[in-house]
């Protein structure tokens, strides 16, 4: 292994804490960038900013996930923007802050799975990869200036899930540490299974398929252990697992296991062709050396695993347990080599020098693309690009305008549907509280600082949160709310039509709306309705002005 | 080929034999499957109908886009017999012309790991009917050009690294791919040709390498003396090209910087495989041409309507693994990470290579198949319009589609129809009818892209050889022409037939030119 420079030798060597120290090195730096500007800047998806920030807005009123608002995704999902809302007391800081906590916090069990598993070269160009995808806020597959904290949760789905899957490889030295890899699988599942449960559906199955291998079935009979008892232990104290699962059990009714018609699957695997190509070049080079069942059955697991998680999120491209089955894949290769003894022949080229380099290829586009997009949104938080939300609880979210054309225009839109809303609600008597909305988003509870419902639905999309089978829960989802947003179509759309035909979220709880509310106003993007009688469910003891949320301190 | 070391002759006879499978692919079912772009695909077939007509380029209708466009359709026509023939076997034609250069530049510059991935890599992005970039759903013969300018040229640029083995004929066979490529280029789309040329130029520079591409640059000269003498038309495509590139030449940075940015895997690839063997080899001039294919390929992407695909830079890489390999030879200690460069490249290429085989494969089973529905006119029975598994652009084809149906029906209520010409983004009734076609109009009308309010013929020109004028109620960009030309349209023409989709305008009587006049340079 004689190399050109000096730095690139001392990576040859295979100590393995500089390699770590780097990765948690590279974390603390990305945390800064996010989180010191203290502002989030956004040029698109408006609406799952405001769904995020108002998850985190409900938990600093003290209500609990699944119990007092009910939402598909894990609670890790509003806790971590909850806890950066808390720390700072701005909602433009929640993201960036929680994320630069959890980044800190995930960072030592990705630097220590990396380090004790990869090449040094392979382990830090993995680590950067990793790092930067979940620091970096945009939606994976887009622009480096569709900056966006939308999806943040998907995110942390794939670095976790990919760290997790780098555990297949045995120790590069000596027996390994047992008791820190089971320490390291078991966080790295449980986040996973607190975030989005499909990443932790997939990362129980590979715990499982680690059961069959002889030398390593002692963490992971210890990792799954340790998640039984830490489950419990959560439930103990939150007891709301099985209001999860029921909102889980109706996300999986009304959205399908599998989405999307056969078609839109092929054209979905073939925008990763690229990426299937390259790891199936990397695994055909791994196996022919390795010659291991369960090496192959690893490969199958991350292509169709991966796949089947993508196909549950809003993204086109990053199935990042493809680049953990190529990290797997190529270590494999170059372990093989380091043991063979290789006859230097002049002029021929080799697999496994290209191993090392091929796998730089794979993973350095990313890199560098997520190092742009977090230094542009650094950058852009610093400058105060674009303009503050105006309300002031929002102050410190930006909407800009960073070549984002596209887009603009259509968040100019929402934001004065927002402007609309708010100043109907202003105009209520007696003051307009516990206010839900029949759209992607509620941002009204956390820009008015009101007091938010409990019991409903925040999220509402047709066919992914709500659908004709959530119809049974829909009196349940209002029954707590006083003033209902529903969001008017306009005229001759797709949306107006799907609505006269009963297939949306409005003609679901039409009904209810008509049953228990009265519309009040009609403005250009709004019909407001308000309760006809008081509120069912609601608490005496909670009612009025008397609570303040807790961030505000 | 050429050089008489043996491990050369497999490189080239792999590639020939590669080309060749494609070839085959393509024109064997004699049918175009199109999924996508319906409307440019009139171009091409409406451009071999003219041309079988009698017509010649920029001379009996105007066209920015280089004369090659509409003769190898022709060509294709003439050999296969049908319209649905003339794209799949035009371009078959043009693999089997292109197939001995590919083999003699590959086979005699770069050593077989390199030059098979790459040279079947160009083959397949000649051969693929479809924009590259897009879905392998997407299937259309548009854009074609494009295609053959990126291959034509990446070719051209590997050219810069040295010959392996030279034989005593090294030298001539050099001049002449150099000079078919760049001829191939400047009579395809100049942008590509004006490119070549530069890189000709640069070529001079080098001293091993001069004598060819000096050979080179006196062809393309020669050539295009001899094709001016027999077309005749070099002036007029010079106007044409001139008042295209006033209504959209210009691109900016901003179009420049997204578009590296969505091409920033392929620069990485090529940056490690550049950077490497710069680390090297130390030359200036290396570093000059790598810039020069990473740069010069940026702006001509940027110009094309294409979301995907800068062929010079793989042809940069693969000139960069060659050298780098090349290097490692003489050195006792090999450098463990140049050893591994050709995978690299393999990486770079191999995806794209797959992709394009899957949409050549699906075009020849859906054409064997004779999947989806012809187009309707009689002349376009071998041309088909197919629903795959997403619908894509399918609801706006098969409109499209209708509507000439209904304008074909307009026109068999008139006599003896001729000199049809169509205020809107292509003409498909000539070549779909059988008509004769009219003279001095544009081969199409691309609204913002080749005529806009600023710059644009004047009705009088575009129109004077025009007896019959279709103008379509809905069209693609029928709106902003019928306003551009109502004067014209007013005082010349004078309302005869309509129907739900059409509306047909007879030249008047009294009308002070009826006869066709030639297309040609001064614009009166």
């Amino acid at each position: 292994m004689s190399s050109g420079s000096a730095g690139l030798r001392s990576l040859e060597a295979g100590r393995t804490w500089p390699v770590a120290s780097l990765v948690l090195a590279l974390a603390l730096l990305c945390a800064l960038l996010l989180a010191l500007p203290g502002q989030t800047v956004a040029t698109r998806y408006l609406n799952d900013l405001f769904l995020i920030l108002d998850h985190a807005y409900r938990v600093s009123w003290g209500q609990v996930l699944n119990q007092d608002f009910h939402t598909p995704l894990g609670p890790l999902a509003s806790y971590v923007p909850a806890l950066g809302y808390r720390l700072s007391g701005s909602l433009g800081a929640a993201m960036p802050l929680g994320m630069a906590l959890l980044l800190l916090g995930l960072a030592p069990a990705i630097a220590f799975v990396l380090a004790s598993r990869l090449h040094p070269l392979l382990a830090l160009s993995y680590g950067a990869f990793l790092i930067l995808i979940l620091a970096v806020p945009i939606n994976l597959g887009e622009g480096v200036n569709a900056l966006t904290f939308a999806k943040f949760y998907n995110r942390i789905g794939w670095v976790v899930l990919g760290t997790l899957l780098i555990l297949h490889l045995r120790a590069r030295q000596g027996p390994g540490s047992g008791s820190l890899d089971a320490a390291c699988a078991a966080i790295l599942t449980l986040v996973a299974l607190y975030t989005k449960a499909t990443y932790g559906v997939a990362a129980l199955g590979f715990l499982a398929l680690m059961l069959l291998d002889r030398r390593q079935r002692g963490w992971a009979l210890g990792a799954l252990g340790g998640i039984a008892v830490v489950v419990l232990a959560i439930e103990f104290v939150w007891r709301s697992s099985f209001g999860y699962l029921a909102d889980l059990q109706m996300a999986l009714a009304v959205s399908g296991a599998l989405r999307g018609s056969w078609g839109q699957i092929l054209d979905h695997i073939l925008v990763s062709l690229a990426d299937y190509v390259l790891v199936t070049l990397f695994a055909v080079l791994a196996l022919r050396r390795s010659r291991s069942l369960r090496d192959a059955l690893f490969y199958l697991y991350c292509g169709i695993v991966g796949f089947l998680l993508i196909n549950q999120n809003f993204q086109s491209w990053g199935i990042i347990t493809l680049h953990a089955a190529a990290a797997v894949a190529a270590e494999t290769i170059l372990r093989h080599t380091d043991g063979a003894v290789v006859t230097p022949e002049r002029e021929r080229w080799t697999a496994a020098a290209g191993a090392k380099l091929l796998f730089l290829a794979l993973v350095l586009p990313t890199i560098i693309h997520c190092t742009l997009a977090l230094g542009l949104h650094t950058v852009a938080a610093a400058n105060r690009a674009g303009d503050p939300v105006p309300f002031a609880n929002l102050n410190e979210v930006r909407f800009a305008n960073l070549w984002t054309w596209g887009d603009h225009g259509g968040g100019l839109d929402q934001l004065k549907a927002v402007n609309d809303g708010a100043a109907a609600l202003a105009g209520l008597t007696p003051r307009a509280e516990r206010v839900a909305v029949l759209d992607l988003a509620n941002p009204f509870s956390a820009a008015l600082g009101l007091r938010p419902p409990r019991g409903d639905l925040p999220w509402v999309q047709w066919e992914r949160t709500v659908g004709p089978a959530a119809a049974s829960r829909a009196a349940g989802f209002l029954a707590d709310v006083v003033v209902v947003l529903e969001p008017k179509q306009a005229p001759d759309t797709d949306a107006a039509r799907a609505d006269k035909e009963g297939r949306s979220p409005t003609a679901l709880f039409r009904p209810v709306l008509a049953a228990e509310f009265e519309v009040v106003r009609e403005t250009d993007h709004w019909i407001v309705h308000r309760r006809i009688r008081p509120a069912r469910t609601g608490c005496v003891d909670c009612s009025g002005s008397g609570q303040r949320p807790a961030g505000h301190t | 080929m050429t050089a008489p070391a043996s491990r050369t002759v497999p490189t080239a006879g792999l590639l020939i034999a590669a080309a060749a499978a494609f070839a085959l692919l393509l024109a064997l079912p004699g049918q175009t499957i199109t999924t996508a772009y319906v409307n440019d695909l009139f171009i091409f077939l409406d451009g071999a109908y003219r041309i079988a007509a009698g017509q010649v380029p920029n001379r009996d209708f105007h066209t920015a886009l280089g004369p090659l466009v509409f003769y190898l359709p022709a060509l294709g026509l003439w050999v296969s017999g049908t319209l649905g023939g003339a794209m799949p076997t035009g371009m078959a034609l043009l693999l089997g012309f292109l197939a001995p250069v590919v083999a003699h530049v590959l086979a005699s510059r770069l050593r077989p790991a390199v030059a098979l991935p790459f040279g079947v890599f160009l083959l397949l992005v000649l051969a693929v009917p479809m924009n590259l970039g897009e879905s392998i759903r997407a299937l259309s013969f548009a854009m074609f050009y494009n295609r053959i300018g990126w291959a034509a040229l990446a070719l051209l640029l590997v050219m810069y690294c040295p010959p392996l083995r030279p034989s005593r004929r090294q030298a001539w066979l050099d001049a002449l791919s150099a000079a078919a490529l760049t001829v191939l280029m400047l009579t395809l789309k100049v942008t590509y040709g004006v490119v070549a040329l530069a890189f000709l130029a640069f070529m001079l520079l080098d001293r091993h390498q001069r004598r060819w591409a000096g050979g080179a640059i006196g062809l393309t000269l020669l050539a295009g003396l001899l094709i001016e003498l027999v077309w005749g038309a070099s002036f007029a495509h010079f106007y044409d090209l001139l008042l295209t590139s006033q209504v959209s030449g210009a691109r900016g940075f901003v179009d420049w910087t997204l578009g590296f940015l969505r091409h920033l895997a392929d620069y990485v690839m090529f940056g490690i495989i550049a950077g490497l063997a710069l680390w090297r080899s130390r030359s200036w001039r290396d570093a000059l041409f790598y810039g020069f294919c990473a740069g010069v390929g940026l702006v001509i992407m940027a110009q094309n309507s294409q979301p995907w695909g800068i062929i010079t830079v793989h042809a940069g890489a693969a000139v960069g693994a060659e050298l780098l390999l090349r290097s490692e030879e003489f050195r006792t200690r090999a450098w463990t990470f140049a050893r591994g460069v050709p995978l690299v490249l393999l990486a770079l290429v191999l995806p794209t290579a797959v992709h394009c085989l899957l949409a050549l494969g699906l075009h020849a089973g859906l054409a064997a198949a004779r999947f989806g529905e012809p187009f309707p006119m009689a002349g376009y029975g071998q041309v088909r319009l197919a629903l795959l598994w997403e619908p894509g652009d399918h609801d706006f084809s098969s409109a499209y589609l209708a509507s000439l149906k209904d304008g074909a029906a307009l026109l068999a209520t008139v006599d003896n129809p001729k000199h049809v010409s169509v205020l809107d983004f292509a003409n498909p009734f000539s070549a779909g009818l059988g008509l004769d076609p009219p003279r001095g109009d544009n081969a199409w009308l691309h609204w913002g892209r080749n005529v806009s309010l600023e710059h644009h013929l004047p009705g009088g020109d575009l129109l004077g050889g025009v007896h019959l004028l279709m103008v379509p109620k809905w069209g693609i960009n029928n709106i902003p022409l019928a306003d551009l030309y109502a004067d014209t349209i007013r005082t010349q023409f004078e309302p005869a037939r309509e129907s739900a989709a059409w509306t047909l305008y007879r030249r008047r009587e009294s009308a002070d030119r009826p006869v066709a006049e030639p297309a040609s340079g001064g614009q009166s």
